[in-house]
């Protein structure tokens, strides 16, 4: 009689472990970087995370996915995490070097959740404390103003630098309106500086063919402050908005890395 | 006369190959299990290697909690000695020791309800570190533990079904247990932010 219970028990575990994780979506083919579930990035946002995120995976071959959903089913954040990265194999099967970045936004009935995970090869690099800081700091400040975009814009970016070795350690510090308005400051600094360059050497090249190197250079110079312009448009908007890139970046596929359920999770 | 001499050779040379794959089959899924019980080990050995500088932390800024300190540290030197032998995962052995772990999660449970009267360590940085890699050690647990579970459930499937059960009985390969789902009381601290 045990022993039929006992049978009974592990046939209904066996069946129901399965289960209850099959709510995790399956991987997106053709494969993408940027899964918008919940659809909080316009087309111009998904187009130039994917673009970001597909880059650093040519460049370093470390995956960061982003996944945005409306529900967790049940499960808690880093749970679905997790099993997203297992599932899709996010990162090289060799290093194991994936992220996933998870977010459920806030709605009137449920509070937002967000949960990074991290594959076994990048754990070293950064550590649950590192992907909190992360989340707190980077993340949770923007997501407070619905502004989705920009937290996890500027979360990639410190993951890109700690998975990279660029930096070895996150700011320890929220980002602030000061953070923000100093970064201004500085890149119209840059733009003054480079007219002031660009006036400087238009007057000395007054010698022959110099008025012609003269246009090529404000040409240069004029797009160089547009780019510039363009490329910070003030820290959440349609960066690249019309890259060529176009729909789903470079990105060849998930490489079948490997999770162990590191990471943090945040919410607001 | 020679023609069946050649088909029982061959029939005996067919049961040879397949009692070879059919038991390296068996030896290579045992190793796997013993390795995500190994990766089990470890995670549940991270949470014991945090509890130290847990303690201390904590005792800093609420000494009046002795109580709740020592419960920990005496269900983390429990939890110490009750180690499992990865050649016999048996349901017994893995019982004993997740109830020995569970207890060390119903202790630290315990710590970070109280620690929540106390402001000035909430704040701490030290502190909001080790909270972070505490939540993020018991998702790894949960995490080896799922894995253990499913590596497990595959290798018992092997040794019970028909043919190969005949040659799991004949080498002594016997099934493996599983991590129950906790209890209420077991489970896992909720780490809440």
């Amino acid at each position: 009689m045990h022993s039929t219970l006992r049978f009974i028990a592990a046939v209904v575990t066996a069946v129901w472990i399965p289960l209850s994780l099959s709510a995790i979506p399956d991987k997106p083919y053709p494969p993408r970087l940027v899964n918008d579930f919940a659809g909080i990035f316009s087309y111009a946002q998904r187009n130039a995370l994917e673009n970001k995120l597909s880059a650093f995976d040519d460049s370093t071959s470390n995956q960061i996915a982003v996944v945005t959903v409306t529900d967790l089913e049940g499960l808690s954040p880093a749970e679905y995490g997790t099993e997203i990265g297992i599932r899709w194999g996010v990162g090289s099967g060799k290093f194991d070097n994936g992220i996933v970045i998870l977010v459920k936004p806030k709605t009137a009935e449920s509070g937002g959740e967000v949960n990074i995970s991290v594959g076994y090869g990048l754990e070293g690099a950064i550590p649950d404390s590192y992907a909190k800081r992360i989340i707190e700091n980077e993340m949770i400040p923007a997501f407070r103003y619905g502004d989705y975009y920009a937290g996890i814009d500027r979360g990639c970016t410190v993951l890109m630098k700690l998975a990279s070795g660029e930096i070895s350690e996150p700011s320890d510090r929220p980002v602030s309106v000061s953070d923000i308005a100093g970064g201004l400051i500085g890149i119209l600094f840059f733009i003054f500086i480079i007219v002031l360059m660009a006036r400087h050497r238009g007057g000395g090249n007054n010698h022959g063919g110099g008025k012609r190197r003269r246009i090529m250079d404000d040409d240069f110079i004029k797009g160089l402050i547009i780019g510039n312009i363009l490329s910070s448009g003030g820290g959440h908007s349609e960066r690249r908005g019309g890259s060529s890139f176009g729909d789903g970046g470079g990105f060849g596929d998930f490489g079948g890395g490997d999770f162990g359920g590191g990471g943090a999770s945040g919410r607001w | 006369m020679k023609k069946a001499l050649i088909i029982i050779a061959a029939i005996a040379a067919i049961v040879v190959v397949w009692a070879v794959t059919g038991y390296n089959g068996l030896v290579s899924g045992d190793e796997k299990v013993k390795s995500a019980w190994s990766q089990v080990e470890n995670v549940y050995q991270r949470r014991l290697d945090l509890i130290p500088n847990l303690v201390a932390t904590v005792k800093g800024y609420a000494e009046h909690e002795q109580g709740t300190l020592e419960s920990v540290t005496a269900a983390r030197s429990k939890a110490t000695q009750i180690t499992v032998d990865p050649n016999s995962l048996t349901e017994e052995s893995i019982a004993a020791f997740q109830e020995a772990q569970g207890e060390i999660g119903a202790a630290l449970g315990r710590l970070l309800a109280i620690s929540e009267n106390y402001p000035d360590l909430k704040a701490n940085q030290n502190f909001m570190e080790l909270q972070a890699e505490l939540a993020g050690t018991e998702n790894r647990i949960a995490t080896e533990r799922r894995k253990y579970n499913e590596t497990a459930r595959a290798y018992n499937t092997m040794v019970r079904r028909f043919p190969k059960n005949i040659l799991a009985s004949m080498f002594g390969f016997t099934q493996k247990g599983y991590f129950e789902a906790d209890d209420a009381a077991a489970a896992a601290p909720k780490v809440e932010f």
